[in-house]
């Protein structure tokens, strides 16, 4: 392995500048593509904000740290991994799950995806009713009473 | 759809939720409504949870009737799937009826149960042909070597080292392809045995074969298979579904014929099957009016 890590610095929508090593970004498809076809020092992301990259960084430096140092030799680090995408994940709201993923896709990071996209499903199921659904993710329902009521007649088995 | 913009990942997301949060979905607003009911996503779980013995099956209405049967695999109404028995490859008993493969879809003993003639060898199949109702969710089945009524302990008992059970079509011209075959089961129990299928199995219109390898016991130097009961364990689609139509490609069109809840159905059946039996109530008053005129 070379001692000298070759760095590339990475530069959102708004200008916010991400140092980071090669094989952090390697865990984006589209990034690599991007540093193998134009071996520029600096890359501009224009679809991803400074708020929504960083927490990509975070991501994949994390990710990549565990893969290079853990390897195949334990499971433990593979919990570990797990219990730390747990706290990312909850620490964020949920917009900024949206924005991830959208990010999440752009970039091609289908690890990071997978897992923002469960974390939606997740939000979704742990609400116990269709009320709750709409509060926790900030829906206005069009539907008028009569409406409502007969879609939930359809439904109703769902609820028991 | 509001989650990311990006139609394909919020399909991606939808994908993940199991049937109650898709049905629940359907109340958040018109817009979800018509995002989880104009993609297949309960189809893609119905086809997750069961497996198929036809071609395909598909559906006049995909998102509520998928739901539906959801629902059905839980509750609708337990049957013994098993319609008529059809033939055997072979009877040990020349006289009509001794051995009839028709015994043994009864649990009570006529006369004989099914034997078949015996072969030198302990290599080689027998096996057994039913039809199943026209639709059955099959979910195990359970062989009786013994008979279970009356119990009368028959020795020796007529078994084999495996069985399978083959699901198919019967043509015009008598002959039978196969559609859906589980693997090799091995016999183990001498009495009875259940044998469970990986997954419920939808079976329209279809046939069971039920196919033993390598009888175990010979007698005077004949190998023989003898069986008393089979039953086919599983849930009456019919109660809340009907065959419309097959599609060029050989898929099975299922219509529901009522959105009521299956559990509900199932409930409301059993009251009027017990409001049934209260007629029962009629009948010694029936029978002595019976009485009376044979008296005149």
């Amino acid at each position: 392995m070379e001692n000298e890590k070759k760095m590339i610095t990475l530069k959102s929508s708004d200008d916010v500048t991400f140092e980071v090593e090669e094989a952090v970004v390697l865990e984006s498809q589209f990034l690599s593509h991007l540093v193998q076809d134009c071996p520029a020092p600096e890359h501009k992301i224009k679809e991803v904000t400074g708020k929504i990259l960083s927490k990509v960084v975070e991501y994949c430096e994390k990710h990549v740290v565990v893969v290079v140092d853990g390897g195949d030799s334990s499971s433990s680090s593979g919990d570990d991994l797990k219990k730390w995408d747990d706290k990312f994940i909850k620490e964020m709201d949920l917009s900024t799950v949206y924005d991830l993923i959208a990010a999440a896709n752009y970039l091609n990071i289908q690890a990071l995806l997978d897992l923002m996209c469960q974390r939606v499903a997740d939000v979704i199921t742990a609400c116990k009713d269709h009320k709750e659904i709409r509060e926790t993710l900030g829906i206005v329902s069009d539907y008028t009473a009569e409406e409502e009521a007969e879609v939930l007649k359809e439904n109703e088995w769902a609820f028991d | 759809m509001q989650f990311t913009g990006i139609e394909e990942l919020d399909i991606k997301i939808f994908s993940l939720l199991g049937p109650c949060d898709l049905m629940r979905s359907c109340l958040v607003s018109r817009s979800w409504c018509r995002f989880v009911t104009g993609h297949p996503f309960m189809r893609d779980l119905v086809l997750e949870m069961v497996n198929v013995a036809n071609t395909g099956v598909r559906f006049t209405n995909q998102h509520p009737d998928c739901a539906l049967l959801v629902r059905a695999l839980k509750y609708a109404p337990r049957i013994n799937c098993l319609s008529e028995a059809v033939k055997a490859s072979s009877h040990h008993h020349e006289e009509e009826g001794y051995d009839n493969i028709s015994n043994t879809v009864h649990d009570f003993m006529l006369t004989g149960p099914w034997m078949s003639r015996g072969r030198s060898g302990s290599s080689g199949t027998e096996w057994l042909m039913y039809k199943l109702n026209e639709l059955s969710l099959v979910g195990s089945i359970k062989i009786y070597l013994e008979p279970t009524y009356p119990s009368l302990p028959v020795s020796p008992v007529y078994g084999a080292r495996f069985v399978r059970f083959i699901f198919g079509d019967v043509s015009e011209e008598d002959v039978f392809s196969a559609t859906f075959t589980t693997p090799l089961f091995p016999m183990t129990h001498n009495r009875a045995q259940k044998f469970s299928l990986e997954k419920p199995l939808i079976c329209i219109n279809k046939f069971l074969v039920v196919e033993f390898h390598e009888p175990v016991l010979s007698v005077g130097g004949l190998y023989h298979m003898g069986v008393s009961y089979i039953r086919v364990k599983g849930r009456d689609l019919g109660s809340s579904f009907r065959r419309t139509f097959v599609s060029p490609t050989g898929d099975v069109v299922l219509q529901a014929t009522t959105y009521l809840d299956p559990k509900v159905k199932s409930e409301l059946d059993l009251l009027a099957a017990r409001l049934r039996v209260g007629d029962d109530v009629q009948i010694p008053k029936l029978v002595g009016f019976l009485n009376d005129e044979n008296n005149v």
